[in-house]
């Protein structure tokens, strides 16, 4: 029994299919990679594997439960991509925002107390911005403000972190820090990620598996990282590419041509 | 100067005041950061029409008003969910509708309106006992509610997305809202009037804005604002015979323009 099991689940936004008999597995402690053009159903399946969206046939399945039985998901946890561009001058400090992420498992009628506080800023000292606890949300550069929200993803300390499109809108140095950043949530603290992006260079680096999404299907013939067999990038984005094996780590990646 | 306690309306004035003072701007804040601060104005016209009903039927206008106005409020979200794209388009239906039933009631409550020009442009010396108990007894009723519902009430102002996937019941609590914002349209329509209400809850939380380095201190510094406005608006109203609703709104205004003075 796979850690998360997605069976053929297809998915249509006001009668247009946006996902077509969809079928994965993920282990838990995996890096999974989840590539694919604009429009080709990531952020779909990505909502439907957290239960933001219920799939019109098909289910997912977390060690063989259907999500729609499971009511406590806060072992789930779900960065979307609308995060970064939310309303900067909103008045909240970085405390804040990251404490939102304990409300849930917090329950209603209930304050925070000093433990879940402590949560807080271990949380941000391990994203590295406890500095920063106490300044507003909107005078964060963008590296910043994504660590912000990945705190807050963590805060609850779920076992599965959904992460679509983070590297959007920053800069290199972010994105490198992230990517470090993601992988010590994986390695040390044993969160399984499933991160949806463009960003292939990076991701085929990192991610221990790359699925592919075409038309809203999962593409087979770009299974795992092994690039050396499948152009896959040429393949789901039309341009050309050469391919790179990298020397440090045995990891394959791919450049523009 | 503390001639003006010895008025027994002015005490009502005051007990009624100061309940505004907080739930105008607590409730404000939520809706200023969730883009709906035009929300409050839409209901204001629709209060209007309870307060007119009110009088045709033989009960409180502001009993009236708030029943109008909550069914007004839940009128706002369903039309909200059919014009989804225009989701402002909701606001102007809304408006229209209050403005023209207000005007027709109205024009078959004429005995009253005198009692509707107080509603219409906030009064200070025709607040009732039956004001200042309703006003009491349903302000704090919205006050415990928010401070109850403060954490998830943040969240989904925040980003209702997160707080949707998170497990919060983003949709009760968006139906409990609506009818905060109805109530507290509703009551401080009393002494600001139906034309200025939203702007008590609007400015004071604009101010704010500017200055707070969190969204609690943001909470604190506009309800200090709304209370310095409304309070110092009931005195200036009171000696130099002034509407106590424009006064009210001009020195929050005043105060909007001091905090915008910050970089």
């Amino acid at each position: 029994m796979s850690y998360i099991e997605v069976k053929n689940v297809n998915f249509a936004y006001d009668g247009r299919q946006v996902l077509r008999n969809v079928s994965l597995k993920i282990e838990k402690g995996e890096f999974v990679g989840i590539i694919g053009p604009n429009g080709s159903g990531k952020s779909t399946l990505v909502k439907v594997m957290v239960g933001n969206l219920v799939p019109s046939t098909g289910e997912v399945l977390y060690e063989g439960v259907n999500l729609q039985n499971i009511k406590d998901r806060s072992f789930i946890s779900y960065l979307p991509q609308r995060s970064f561009s939310f309303n900067s001058s909103f008045p909240a400090s970085v405390e804040e925002v990251v404490s939102m992420g304990l409300y849930a498992r917090k329950g209603l009628f209930k304050r925070l107390s000093k433990e879940d506080w402590e949560k807080v800023y271990e949380a941000l000292k391990i994203v590295d911005m406890f500095e920063f606890r106490s300044r507003l949300i909107g005078r964060l550069s963008g590296g910043q403000l994504q660590r912000v929200f990945i705190a807050r993803s963590i805060v609850s300390e779920p076992q599965i972190l959904f992460l679509d499109e983070p590297t959007t809108g920053i800069d290199a140095k972010s994105e490198k820090a992230l990517y470090e950043l993601l992988e010590k949530l994986n390695k040390e603290r044993g969160i399984t990620i499933v991160m949806m992006t463009h960003d292939i260079m990076a991701i085929t680096n990192k991610a221990h598996r790359i699925i592919c999404m075409t038309d809203g299907k999962i593409n087979e013939k770009c299974e795992a990282i092994d690039i050396e067999k499948h152009d896959f990038t040429s393949f789901l984005y039309e341009y050309p590419v050469k391919k790179v094996k990298h020397q440090h780590n045995n990891n394959g990646s791919v450049e523009h041509v | 100067m503390f001639d003006i306690f010895s008025y027994e309306f002015m005490r009502r004035a005051f007990i009624a005041g100061a309940i505004i003072a907080v739930i105008a701007p607590l409730v404000g804040n939520f809706l200023v950061l969730r883009r709906l601060s035009q929300m409050g104005h839409a209901l204001s016209h629709v209060a209007l029409a309870g307060v007119a009903a009110g009088i045709l039927a033989g009960i409180d206008p502001t009993i009236g008003s708030i029943a109008i106005v909550l069914l007004a409020a839940f009128g706002i979200e369903g039309l909200r969910k059919t014009y989804f794209q225009y989701s402002e388009l909701s606001i102007a239906i809304i408006v229209s509708a209050g403005m023209a039933v207000a005007i027709i009631l109205l024009n078959f409550a004429r005995g009253g309106a005198v009692n509707v020009m107080n509603y219409l442009f906030g009064s200070i010396v025709s607040v009732t006992y039956t004001d200042v108990v309703l006003i009491s007894t349903l302000g704090l009723l919205v006050i415990l509610t928010i401070a109850l519902f403060y954490k998830e009430l943040l969240y989904i102002t925040f980003d209702e997305e997160a707080a949707t996937i998170s497990g919060l019941p983003v949709s009760a609590i968006n139906f409990l809202f609506t009818i905060l914002v109805a109530l507290t349209v509703a009551l401080a329509m009393r002494i600001v009037g139906a034309l200025l209400v939203s702007s008590l809850m609007v400015t004071p939380s604009a101010a704010s804005l500017k200055i707070a380095q969190s969204f609690k201190q943001a909470i604190i510094y506009s309800i200090i604002f709304s209370f310095i406005s409304v309070f110092a608006g009931i005195i200036l109203s009171f000696y130099f015979d002034l509407s106590p609703g424009g006064t009210i709104i001009l020195i929050s205004l005043a105060i909007m323009g001091i905090t915008s003075l910050k970089k």
